[in-house]
């Protein structure tokens, strides 16, 4: 909406200031672009119900060191989205449980390339738990 | 002189007595050590066939086999599913469909909504309870889900299908059951049915003999057989056929043995699990507990009565009485069964009569190959016998948790088996000339969903999807340009390449001259544009500047675990690989260069339940997220604009895929690699013979993949653009900055640094003002 007033007071002021526009507009939100531009398809059914179910008895399960149990949910829970950031954590939790460092490492990075952001609170969940293990 | 007189007089007495009878202790006495011989003889025989009893014997009634299941479903809103895939998948497991699917194993469709009662299960990680739930759909995904009170469910796990049965030892298939898991009335009807005096006879029932022989006596034919179950037993395990009076006796004497030696229950739980009950295909179908998954698929304790009568009046002539073939025998010899039951009080009067109205209920014909995946059950053979000691597979009652998705396996094998019909059809081809195989596998974890071998999935034969290696052609040629974008200083995707001939001189001395498909060349390309055109020249001569070796480096690790020859042909394509191989390549590319160890268990668990081993999802950094979404921006324009673009002929224009064509010399091996947002589909069609076809990729195996996707439930490709890619409105053409509304532009990624600086003319599609004003809305 901001951007729309904008737009309507400086062609108020002067339409000239529109039409000088040669620049191209380069893409300043790389995120939000689609690699292909072409039609998107429709937004599928979050599975939010399912994935929070198994995000909730992982987390219990590594909080009874149940590591087997929690990694075969943390697995599940990816079959439902692989790009659940904390499920990667619940997993490299699992594997440090068991000191199977190479996995642990591994599931933390993997974690981090799929955080909403670095200062997330997932991502600093997963960095610290790979500053231990490193 | 005196010595030799008295000899004479001493023999005369004795020449006396040989004019006289000896009689027969005489006899006996001087021959009896003779007669010994025989008896001996006799003896060593009936040893020797106790032997032979007890040692096959032994060996069959020990070994129950590892049971073998596919992946279960996981229900939960979300979920992409078709409606019609979840009741195939119901109709997999034997599910019933009535009015109110009120018990475990039953469901109902009501409009839109498929709701079902599960039966409950021992998973690997904890037992599920049987549930009620109901499914409603949106658009090919599941909308709701809820319990039998209408209260939402976040997840619901079905109990998993059996899809085989192994003797992990020597890996044959079966599928055997324990005398307490078989339903009692199996067992009486049997014994009622085939030997009633079963329990009371030593093996061999004189009165049995001298019933039936009264009875052929009468008939003056062969009506009637005396044979105890336990001489069925024998003649099953040890003889053939042949009715002679010595096949009889041998059977008569072992029959003896057997029973001597075991318990009737022993013989019993043998007998239900050995008989023959029909074929399936090559396979015979043996025991009941098959027998019940063949005809009714159905598990042997969910049968119902007239269900039981069926099976037990196979059990004397399976193929005479082919309840598909000869239906009007098959119920006529099933209601026979049923009187004797009645006869021996074995049912009521009113379940007579309500049983002997019954449709023979078998499932529809076709549907009915048992182990119908001998593709994927090969692989599961092989990966435990890679990963286990021969002494872990020796234990009895293994269960073995696969990732087979019987729903994704049926789609993937009609797909091949039709298209190839319809290309031979079109193209003039002699019929069954073409063979293929596919391998589907989930994105992100590297599950084996399903593999098919052959062009008829259920032939057990040679398996192509693991051992028919072949030469890739460019399926390659991804590896290629991903060794060049990890040059980004060099490297971008609207970098130039000559597309033009060129000639190579390799190690031996040889001269490579590649050549487009076409025979045409196209000047100076950009990299994404030759990618997705799969120019030869211009990939050749990309990947002999960065080197041979280095490309083998990026196929390593993408996945490559074979040694390869450092040849320019290579960069062709000239590697054999099977269709298993290459998907685990192009898995890392879907994984956005996480390498994930492809798999087929999940986990194995003993007879106690306690798990062996657990094959957990292995995943490796081997490329950076950024690079691989460069790769994976050229797999799409491939689709969109390249060679894969017929595929949108029959694909939904909204979704997203990536792929790859791929195309030996002389057109002997089409190839595609493609994958969506769930799954990874590598296709390869060609010949036996190595003989040339007149498909590319894009006609043949593409074709294939197409119709796989077109029927899979399954997610949008949805890249997430990872921080260090920048997309940029570019002019491939000049490669300076372009823009939207620029005519040429094109939005194109680069890594971080590597994009254009330099802002180019623009020649605009629209006036600039109406273009930003219709972007604020946007």
């Amino acid at each position: 909406m901001s951007r729309l007033l904008l737009a309507l007071t400086i062609c108020l002021v002067g339409l000239g200031g529109c039409a000088i526009q040669t620049v191209p507009d380069s893409d300043s939100d790389a995120t939000a672009t689609p690699p292909v531009a072409r039609p998107q398809p429709p937004a599928p059914v979050p599975a939010v119900h399912a994935l929070s179910r198994m995000l909730e008895e992982c987390r219990a399960q590594v909080e009874a060191q149940q590591w087997q149990a929690a990694i075969a949910s943390a697995e599940r829970g990816l079959r439902i989205d692989r790009r659940e950031p904390e499920l990667y954590l619940l997993l490299a939790k699992s594997y440090w449980g068991l000191a199977d460092l190479d996995r642990a490492r591994q599931f933390a990075r993997q974690g981090l390339r799929y955080v909403s952001g670095p200062f997330s609170p997932v991502a600093a969940d997963l960095n610290r738990l790979l500053a231990v293990i490193e | 002189m005196a010595r030799s007189s008295s000899r004479k007089r001493r023999r005369k007495p004795a020449r006396t007595r040989k004019r006289h009878s000896p009689g027969f202790l005489g006899y006996l006495r001087r021959w009896w050590k003779w007669g010994l011989i025989p008896l001996f003889m006799a003896l060593a025989g009936v040893t020797y066939l106790d032997y032979v009893v007890r040692s096959k014997f032994e060996g069959k009634k020990w070994a129950l086999p590892a049971r073998v299941y596919a992946r279960p479903l996981e229900l939960y809103a979300g979920l992409p599913l078709k409606r019609d895939a979840l009741i195939r998948e119901l109709r997999g497991l034997g599910y019933q469909f009535t009015e109110s699917a009120g018990r475990p194993g039953q469901a109902a469709l009501r409009g839109d909504q498929v709701s079902g009662h599960s039966r409950g299960f021992a998973f690997w990680d904890r037992r599920e309870s049987a549930q009620r739930f109901s499914v409603t759909f949106a658009d090919g995904v599941v909308a709701q889900l809820v319990d039998g009170g209408g209260s939402p469910l976040p997840i619901v796990r079905l109990e998993p299908q059996e899809i085989g049965g192994i003797y992990p030892a020597h890996m044959e298939d079966r599928l055997l059951v324990r005398l307490q898991d078989i339903p009692p009335l199996l067992g009486e009807t049997l014994i009622a049915v085939e030997d009633r005096d079963f329990r009371d006879h030593h093996g061999v029932s004189p009165r049995a003999i001298a019933r039936a022989t009264l009875a052929n006596l009468r008939a003056g034919t062969v009506v009637q057989g005396g044979s105890t179950l336990t001489q069925q037993l024998v003649k099953n395990f040890y003889l053939n056929q042949r009715r002679s009076f010595t096949r009889k006796l041998l059977e008569a004497i072992m029959a003896l043995s057997l029973d001597a030696r075991y318990s009737k229950s022993e013989i019993l739980e043998t007998y239900l699990n050995e008989v023959y009950l029909g074929q399936s295909g090559s396979r015979g179908i043996h025991g009941f507990a098959l027998g019940a998954q063949h005809y009714f698929r159905q598990p042997l304790g969910e049968l119902k009565l007239h269900q039981i009568a069926l099976l037990v009046g196979l059990a004397k002539g399976a193929s005479y009485y082919n309840p598909w073939r000869q239906a009007a025998r098959a119920l006529e010899r099933r209601n026979v069964v049923l009187s004797v039951m009645r006869e021996t009080g074995l049912i009521t009067e009113a379940e007579l009569r309500a049983a002997s109205v019954q449709p023979l209920d078998v499932v529809a014909d076709g549907s009915a190959d048992l182990y119908g995946y001998p593709a994927f059950i090969e692989l599961v053979k092989r990966q435990l016998q890679r990963d286990y000691q021969p002494e872990d597979l020796r234990n009895e009652g293994l269960r073995v948790f696969t990732t087979l998705s019987p729903t994704v396996q049926d789609v993937a094998e009609k797909s091949l088996a039709e298209r190839l019909s319809r290309l031979e059809h079109d193209y003039g081809l002699e019929p069954d000339g073409l063979q293929g195989a596919v391998v589907v596998e989930a994105v992100g974890n590297g599950e084996i969903l399903a593999m098919v071998g052959d062009r008829n999935g259920k032939y057990s034969g040679f398996n192509r999807a693991l051992d028919a290696r072949r030469a890739i052609g460019s399926l390659v040629k991804p590896a290629v340009y991903l060794t060049a974008l990890a040059q980004p200083d060099k490297y971008t995707l609207i970098s130039k390449v000559e597309d033009s001939p060129l000639s190579v001189i390799g190690e031996s001395g040889k001269t490579w001259e590649p050549r487009n498909f076409t025979r045409e060349a196209h000047g100076e390309v950009p990299l994404y544009e030759a990618l997705s055109h799969s120019y030869n020249q211009a990939t050749a001569r990309l990947g002999t500047d960065l080197g041979v070796e280095d490309v083998l480096e990026t196929l390593s690790g993408l996945g490559l675990q074979k040694q390869v020859a450092p040849l320019p042909s290579v960069l062709l394509g000239a590697i054999d690989l099977s269709p298993l191989e290459v998907s685990n390549l192009y898995q890392t590319i879907a994984s956005e260069g996480i390498y994930t160890q492809q798999r087929a268990i999940l986990s194995v668990l003993d007879a106690k339940g306690q798990p062996l081993n657990r094959y957990p999802l292995t995943t490796e950094h081997r490329f950076d997220a950024d690079l691989m979404h460069l790769v994976q921006y050229g797999l799409q324009v491939t689709m969109r604009d390249g060679t894969g673009r017929s595929a949108y002929q029959s694909l939904d224009e909204a979704w997203q895929v990536a792929g790859k064509t791929g195309t030996s010399n002389e057109q002997r091996d089409s190839w595609f690699a493609g994958y969506s947002g769930d799954h990874l589909a590598v296709v390869w069609v060609g010949r036996d013979d190595n003989g040339p076809t007149p498909l590319t990729g894009a006609t043949g195996a593409m074709r294939v993949w197409t119709d796989l996707f077109r029927q899979l439930s399954s997610r949008s490709l949805s890249p997430v653009v990872p921080p260090g890619v920048r997309y940029e409105w570019v002019n491939p053409e000049s490669g300076s900055l372009g823009g939207s509304n620029c005519v040429g532009s094109e939005l194109i990624p680069f890594l971080r640094g590597s994009e254009p600086r330099e802002k180019g003319p623009c020649d605009y599609r629209q006036s600039p003002m109406v273009h930003w004003l219709q972007g604020l809305w946007q």
